[in-house]
């Protein structure tokens, strides 16, 4: 919204859901407008801008009504979750949520705007075997990683961890996370375990439930940041392995979630994790080296990046800023 | 392995699992649910019907995964899910009533996540012949055979309501029951139940749901009829597709007639239970085969199949083994007598099993304290276990024994009970695994007993077979019928002269002293009615009595009581042969127990009897009147103790035993009914 609010003019508009239904705005989302000096507008009835940014159409799929008239020159519908797991099952109904998103818009072009690699590959196959309704926009629509660089540890040991939200989409099979934190690491730090979780973990992991410890914190005790999640689930981005760059970890993932950063990170299958940490512990200078190389894309995340990529699709659909 | 799993840990959720893991293994699918399905708090009704199925799934791979009410999918079954080992490429199937495509999505995401898999999701929303609203549980019916050896036609009649103050309908309803040219055969809720039982004084067959699969009551009728509208109770609907699967008449008495609107294969009945009775006489039975030929010919509604769905929903798992053939008497004959509270029960039946041939190869299920008499028989036993107070709950033991009953148990045993009370695990096993079953029931029950809830059990019998006591006026018929055949006393007994001599010199040797008179002392270890006071009085009085010899005899596993230690002429004797101490004693001082009491009369021993007396036991004092009427044995009050040491002064100084001796052998006895309960058990067997 920042960085929008360069561009022209901004409001925000919260659509009530049956999905949030009875919970609060979220706090970082509401001190994010309180900061910029705007409010939540709440409306029942049509929404009239010249650009519309909807973000994620994803959270329509409880919806059974009609959205409101939402009526502009250009929509963008942000779509920050996938359409489809990597087998091609659907992750949600998006045929609901774009069809109610094409009955409420009014409006001279809508486009959906990825916002990774994977995502705008995923919208694709989707629409392989569905009608999209919209244009897929030439470019994406960034995440902003704007977080302090650390330098990497100059003498890594095989201190392994990794963090996301609890639930089983977010953890590969019990297998797999033993063969990715084996008996034999130094540490492991799980944060954001779940109960199945807790009661599966082998005797040398830390886990911590989600929130209960710092995120920093945690990166503190790690060198090798090692994130594989389900099988049949795919982050659309990986936010955490951005944060987990950006500290100044060495990150290990699935060649999928890699390709969203360039893969400046080290894309790998669960049965080569433990050589590859083996060799950079030998080898800290390779270390490093990963780890500025990996902080450097993230340069892809920056800001202004965001602010040239919305440009260009407002502009590329002949909006005048 | 196929496991079952209900999505939520609602009762409903589990009970429409079960109905559908009942179904599967009907036709021969090896399915199973997990154990942790089961929680504490879960219905006892419930445990007992989920048992059969129950496995530690952490143990097992699984194949394939059907989950019940999957449109419900609650985060700790899901947990469970996540312990468990799935196949790779383990089929996962979601049933479920789902109102939008949303959550069928969400549905099959959470489950790939924990089973690795692609689920398929079946919607059963909106679909009330296949599935009870809202439940997300298939009912889909299987075809079963009616039972073979069904004497009437049985007419399945599902979800009767009866309320209080219905008196016309109650009345309508006992007229069904009492039919004679079919067999009424009523299922409904528990609280329907027991306003049944409470108000119809006629025997009738009713269950309720939780009592037997729907399977298990489609296999007792050829009619099924239909007398409640609602479509929210899988159960029922799952009986009617059973019925219309299996080729039954399938009749519409609900006064909605929405079944009948709903399929030509259902006949429109009368809309009234009143008119029920008349309509299944004049209109149904006079032609039932061409109705049920009709019914042959137009063949299955595959819809509404188990079969037929599988395949229309390209569920494939693994083969279904074939359903064995019943090789009905092919087996063993089991007998299962109750421990009680002495060994009576298991005595009569080994004198029974005496006489089976060679082919039915007796054995029984025998609480501990048994084992060791029926062993020593010659016959086989399998433990079961007996109540504990260390147990959890006071059923724990009886679902053990479930297990074992249907673990050791099958279609071609004949399998005998004798006892008062029917288990819960006996109930269960007989109904749903179609046991053919005889109850061995002595009677002489409490006075002022309620029988009700043991005698509704008495459906479940094939016969029943009742030992008759030796003074006609002792016996009370508790029900009747054709099924209902009485016997002489089954008694012990021993006609050996030589036998007796030669058991007196072993105990002389055992002992270790020559004795002029011998009495036994068989009075219990105190478990029913404490009478210690007597034994002691006994003791004292035989004491001052040089050349007598008295046997307190009491079973290898009894609590002696100390006191009865410490005398010279008397001695504690454990032994399994307390019968024939007693035929080689001169007399005995006994408790007056079916077995007991007839082998005085049978054998001819002089007794002094003392009625044993507690709420749950026979009405032993009967028994020692009829008996000290006739001028055959002494009777003692269980609270006169005093009075003992004068009757013993009888027997010993007075000729009263041998007075008692001449009387019984001019007493004219009914033919033992040992050999006659075995023909009649072999005429069951076939």
């Amino acid at each position: 919204m920042k960085e929008l609010g360069k561009l022209a003019p901004l409001r925000v508009v919260g659509l009530p859901t049956r999905m949030f239904k009875g919970r609060a705005v979220h706090k970082g989302l509401a001190s994010a407008v309180d900061a910029l000096g705007l409010e939540i507008e709440e409306t029942e009835g049509p929404i009239i801008d010249d650009v519309i940014v909807f973000h994620n159409p994803a959270f329509l799929k409880y919806e059974t009504d009609p959205l409101p008239r939402l009526s502009c020159d250009l929509a963008i519908i942000v779509c920050h979750e996938n359409f489809v797991t990597p087998q091609g099952a659907d992750v949600f109904d998006a045929e609901h949520c774009l069809t109610l998103l094409a009955d409420a818009l009014l409006c001279r072009q809508a486009v959906l705007a990825p916002v990774s690699q994977y995502n705008r590959q995923s919208i694709e196959r989707w629409g392989q075997s569905h009608n999209l309704k919209f244009d897929i926009a030439p470019e994406l629509w960034p995440n902003i990683c704007d977080f302090p660089l650390q330098a990497p540890n100059a003498a890594p040991r095989d201190r392994r961890g990794r963090h996301s939200r609890p639930g089983p989409e977010k953890f590969p099979t019990r297998d797999i996370m033993r063969q990715i934190f084996p008996a034999h690491a130094e540490r492991v730090v799980i944060l954001g375990a779940d109960d199945a979780l807790k009661d599966q973990a082998s005797r040398n992991w830390r886990v911590h439930g989600f929130g209960e410890m710092d995120v920093g914190a945690m990166l503190g005790e790690i060198d090798f940041f090692v994130y594989f999640t389900h099988p049949n689930c795919q982050e659309s981005f990986g936010r955490v392995i951005a944060e987990a760059i950006a500290a100044g970890k060495f990150v290990i993932t699935n060649d999928l979630t890699a390709g969203n950063f360039s893969n400046a990170v080290t894309a790998a299958t669960p049965e080569e994790v433990d050589g590859i940490i083996k060799s950079m512990v030998k080898n800290p200078k390779a270390y490093g080296a990963a780890v500025k190389k990996a902080q450097k894309a993230l340069a892809h995340y920056a800001p202004e990046r965001f602010l040239k990529n919305a440009t260009r699709i407002m502009k590329d659909a002949g909006v005048r800023l | 392995m196929i496991l079952i799993e209900p999505a939520s840990n609602t009762p409903r959720n589990l009970e429409d699992a079960v109905i559908f893991a009942s179904q599967m293994r009907a036709v021969g699918y090896d399915v199973h649910i997990g154990k942790h399905v089961i929680e504490e708090d879960t219905a006892v009704s419930l445990k007992y019907a989920t048992l059969p199925f129950l496995v530690d799934a952490q143990r097992e791979t699984i194949e394939t995964l059907f989950v019940i009410g999957a449109h419900a999918v609650n985060d700790a079954q899901l947990l469970h899910l996540r312990k468990l080992k799935f196949d790779e490429g383990a089929k996962v199937y979601l049933f479920g009533a789902f109102e939008s495509q949303q959550e069928q999505i969400a549905a099959k995401s959470k489950y790939s996540y924990v089973t690795v898999s692609a689920p398929v999701a079946v919607d059963l929303f909106d679909k009330p012949m296949v599935s009870a609203s809202g439940s997300g549980a298939p009912c889909h019916g299987v075809a079963l055979p009616v039972m073979p050896e069904a004497e009437r036609v049985g007419v399945a009649i599902v979800a009767p309501i009866l309320a209080d103050d219905q008196e016309t309908i109650l009345s309508d309803y006992m007229g069904l029951a009492a039919a004679r040219d079919y067999k009424a055969i009523l299922a409904t809720s528990g609280k329907q139940k027991t306003l049944w039982l409470n108000q119809v004084p006629a025997r009738a067959a009713v269950y309720q749901y939780s009592d037997l699969s729907p399977a298990s009551l489609t296999r007792m009728s050829q009619i099924t009829v239909l007398t409640h509208d609602g479509d929210d109770n899988t159960w029922a609907s799952t009986v009617m597709n059973n019925a219309l699967a299996s080729g039954q008449v399938v009749i519409d008495a609900t006064p909605s007639q929405v079944f009948s609107l709903g399929s030509s294969q259902i006949l429109s009945g009368p809309g009234h239970i009143s008119h029920l009775h008349s309509y299944l006489r004049e209109i149904i039975l006079p032609n039932l085969d061409g109705l049920l030929d009709e019914r042959r010919d137009a063949g299955a509604d595959v819809g509404r199949t188990l079969s037929g769905f599988l395949a229309t929903e390209d569920i494939a798992p693994s083969e279904p083994a074939p359903v064995p053939l019943r090789e009905r008497g092919a087996g063993r004959v089991w007998f299962m007598p109750t421990n009680g509270v002495g060994l009576g029960h298991a005595q009569r039946c080994t004198l029974v099993a005496k006489h089976l041939s060679k082919a039915a190869k007796p054995a029984f299920a025998a609480f501990p304290s048994c084992v060791p008499l029926v062993t020593s028989a010659g016959y086989d036993a399998m433990p079961l276990v007996s109540r504990s107070s260390l147990h959890r709950d006071g059923f724990a033991h009886d679902l053990v024994n479930y297990r074992r009953l249907c673990a050791s148990i099958g279609q071609s045993d004949t399998f005998v009970f004798d006892g008062g009370y029917i288990f819960d695990s006996v109930f269960r096993h007989l109904t749903e695994n179609d046991l053919t079953a005889i109850w061995l029931r002595r009677g002489l029950w409490p006075a002022g007993q309620d029988n009700r809830i043991p005698l509704d059990r008495e459906k479940i019998f094939k016969r029943v077979i009742v030992p008759s006591e030796a003074f006609e006026e002792l016996n009370n018929p508790l029900s009747g019928g054709a099924h209902v055949r009485n016997v002489g006393p089954i008694v012990q007994r021993f006609e050996d002269d030589a036998l007796k001599a030669k058991t007196r010199a072993a105990l002389q040797e055992e002992f270790g002293r020559s004795f002029e008179t011998l009495s036994i002392t068989m009075l219990g270890g105190g478990v029913a009615a404490d009478l210690s006071a007597h034994i002691q009085a006994a003791c004292a009085e035989f004491e001052r009595r040089a050349g007598h010899l008295n046997l307190i005899v009491v079973w290898p596993s009894a609590v002696v009581n100390p006191v009865f230690h410490g005398w010279s002429n008397s001695q504690v004797v454990s032994s399994k042969q307390a019968g024939l101490l007693a035929y080689a004693s001169d007399f005995i001082i006994s408790a007056t127990g079916y077995n007991s009491f007839h082998e005085v009369l049978y054998n001819k021993i002089p007794a002094i009897l003392i009625p044993q007396a507690a709420s749950y036991m026979d009405d032993q004092a009967a028994r020692c009147d009829a008996a000290a009427e006739r001028g055959v044995a002494a009777f003692v009050k269980a609270n006169a103790p005093s009075s003992l040491v004068r009757e013993i002064g009888r027997f010993l100084d007075r000729g009263r035993a041998e007075e008692l001796r001449a009387a019984l052998t001019a007493l004219e006895l009914p033919d033992a009914g040992n050999a006659e309960a075995a023909r009649l058990i072999e005429e069951v067997r076939g």
